[in-house]
């Protein structure tokens, strides 16, 4: 479908619209035409990736030539099966949540700064697209830059003040792990001689077992784990998903983290392989245990916090401790899991990122104060954050459930047994922090402050609704995120389907 | 010997790379930090740039009678790198003069100390407030009970509340948006 005419162009075309788009943003003086522009641009992007995940997923590869040069010359743009999957979350979750914005951002950012809000906001997003679509490791690390810095910036425009120090600790904390992505990139072409994938892949065989490969190895790793915000490198993701924008909360909980797991998924199982990370080095167990760790301290702490979007961040570090699991375990349930996991996540943490966005839009604060006796002023944002919970839960008919599941059957598959009990009791931790806001919201008494909340805007509900819709569907019907989660981990670790 | 002075360039890569990072983790002025991750980043551009000499090669300007060019790839993407670090510091140094604007110092553990206090401040104010939300609904409702007969005079009383209430609400913002 996407190998003639027009919609050739179409991997590429959708990076370049909205990159295009954000220049016009900074030439727009009212926020609202920035909003506009934005959301056409974010819509084609969201269309052109529905229409690439169509045409991927029957196991068609689809090689796009930047500027008509050949491959190991040129940069190459190429769709596969799995990253069409996630190019799709990501557009979908940025043209769904997109709506939103515009009222959040009215009365959150100056109405000076609006439409370079939109023009950073799309930078972020073709960034973001970009590492996603293309074939050359380079690229990737220049994609990876656009899309860190614009969230800098992004970050930085929060209320609070403290995410004025949030950005900038994550300024250098994502600075030094990007380049040490670039170490590794430099040690990757110093000795295979070049940029592309695939071409990396083929011919790393000849030189796995000398030094600058295992040094490679490990740089790429841990500057990924960075960008991931893996357990012991969490500590930049709390703070800035705690104090900035609410719409840009939820974007990146939903999508930034997400594109460095593909980046990850990426650099283990195409380029080095399943068993030069598996068997020759001893990455399985590590990734189990710093994801086991993860889950356990990311959920704990959660418990803890009085800030609702520092809790929501905190249960992101133990969500992204479950994929880094599912990556570790490194069978094909145990990939599966982590891909769908991916999806589910994103779906759950967007859906309570936006309901407490809600919150923040009508009374300011997100503490747990505030969330007192709200179900009665706010019922359909409640509502929303219930289901929302429920499925980062794991309860069924959600999404969470799904994911929990084949992550228990990957474990069975490997025989860790423990590690099913590690679990399910972490599982239940999630059950504590979440019925602490269910419990302030719909049966403690009012707060006198919440008296003259009302529900928020039409235009904050919809999208906050398509994604609780989109729980509970893609809990019941499972064909399109399992179907092609299972379909990618086979690619990946048997090269066909 | 031979190890040592035949790889210099990767040794002066490798030093430069640890003195930054050195830096940053050491250092508790924000702008320190920052010139540390500014050689931090600078070293790689040397690694790259070394790995694409060849001995005996000439510069790659294409001539006829020469054979053996140097490979120039790796200093484009390093003139990429340079833009790269250029933007990251200039977006850190913004970051750092808007803390200078909010918290009136640069120096990290002034900034901390700031954000504890504030911290504190605010879990004060939640205990307060969790008393006093304990507390208003059982007053209403006595209200409630008492009044009902005579709708007129709650509906004088209301707009009382209202006014404390928004007074309170917007006090408490200023003192979180400003300390």
């Amino acid at each position: 479908m996407i190998d003639s005419g027009i919609a050739h162009h179409f991997p590429a075309l959708l990076v370049i619209i909205p990159l295009l788009a954000s220049a016009f943003c900074v030439l727009v003086k009212k926020g609202s035409t920035a909003w506009l522009i934005s959301a056409i641009a974010v819509t084609i992007s969201f269309a052109l990736a529905s229409i690439v995940l169509f045409s991927t997923s029957d196991g068609n590869i689809f090689s796009y030539h930047m500027g008509g040069w050949e491959p190991p010359y040129g940069i190459e743009y190429k769709t596969d099966i799995l990253n069409s999957f996630i190019i799709f979350l990501v557009a979908a979750m940025g043209a769904i949540m997109f709506p939103y914005a515009k009222k959040s951002v009215e009365q959150e950012i100056d109405t000076k700064k609006q439409p370079l809000f939109y023009s950073v906001y799309l930078l972020c997003f073709a960034g973001l697209l970009g590492i996603l679509s293309t074939n050359d490791i380079f690229n990737i690390y220049v994609f990876l830059e656009i899309s860190s810095l614009a969230m800098y910036s992004l970050i930085a425009m929060g209320k609070d003040r403290r995410a004025l120090t949030s950005a900038y600790e994550y300024l250098i904390l994502g600075t030094i792990g990007a380049t040490f992505i670039l170490i590794g990139i430099g040690l990757l072409y110093i000795t295979t001689g070049t940029l592309n994938i695939t071409d990396i892949a083929t011919r790393i065989n000849d030189v796995e077992d000398t030094r600058p490969i295992e040094a490679a190895f490990a740089f790429l790793t841990l500057g990924l784990m960075l960008k991931i915000a893996m357990f012991p490198l969490h500590i930049w993701l709390t703070n800035s998903y705690a104090y900035s924008p609410s719409f840009i909360s939820a974007f990146l909980a939903s999508t930034a983290t997400k594109v460095s797991v593909y980046v990850l998924i990426r650099v283990l199982y195409t380029i080095f392989g399943y068993e030069y990370c598996f068997e020759t080095m001893p990455l399985g167990g590590l990734i189990i245990a710093l994801g086991i760790a993860g889950i356990f301290i990311g959920s704990i702490t959660a418990i803890y916090q009085f800030n609702i979007k520092r809790m929501l961040a905190f249960s992101s570090v133990a969500q992204l401790g479950y994929i880094a699991l599912g990556i570790g375990i490194a069978n094909e349930t145990g990939l599966t899991a982590s891909l769908v996991h991916l999806f589910n996540h994103a779906l759950a943490k967007g859906c309570l990122f936006l309901a407490v966005g809600a919150v923040m839009y009508r009374i300011n604060r997100v503490r747990i104060i505030e969330f007192h006796g709200l179900a009665k002023k706010m019922p359909w944002t409640c509502a929303a954050f219930v289901v929302g919970g429920l499925s980062l839960i794991g309860v069924p008919f959600t999404t969470g459930f799904i994911s929990k599941w084949y992550f228990i059957k990957a474990l069975i598959e490997e025989g860790h047994f423990i590690l099913i009990a590690a679990l399910l009791i972490s599982s239940l931790l999630a059950v504590i922090y979440i019925w602490k806001v269910v419990e302030a919201a719909y049966f403690k008494p009012l707060n006198a402050r919440n008296k003259h909340a009302t529900e928020v805007p039409l235009s904050m509900l919809i999208p906050m609704w398509s994604l609780v819709i989109a729980n509970i569907y893609f809990g019941i019907n499972t064909e399109l995120t399992l179907g092609i989660a299972e379909k990618a981990s086979a690619y990946l670790l048997k090269g066909a389907f | 010997m031979d190890y040592i002075l035949g790889n210099y360039n990767y040794w002066a890569t490798v030093i430069l790379m640890m003195t930054g990072f050195y830096i940053v983790i050491n250092s508790g002025n924000l702008v320190k930090k920052l010139i540390g991750l500014a050689i931090f980043q600078s070293s790689v551009l040397l690694m790259y740039i070394s790995a694409s000499k060849v001995t005996g090669a000439r510069f790659p300007i294409l001539e006829e009678g020469v054979e053996l060019y140097s490979n120039p790839l790796p200093h484009v993407l390093m003139l990429t790198a340079i833009v790269v670090g250029i933007a990251t510091i200039s977006v850190g140094l913004a970051l750092v003069v808007r803390i200078k604007e909010e918290y009136g110092t640069i120096e990290e553990d002034e900034i901390l100390n700031k954000d504890l206090r504030f911290i504190a401040r605010s879990k004060k104010e939640i205990k307060e407030d969790s008393k006093k939300s304990e507390l208003k609904p059982v007053i209403e409702q006595n209200l409630r009970e008492k009044k009902k007969p005579s709708p007129k005079k709650t509906a004088t009383k209301k707009p009382v509340t209202k006014k404390t209430t928004a007074k309170k609400s917007t006090s408490t913002t200023k003192a979180g948006g400003k300390k």
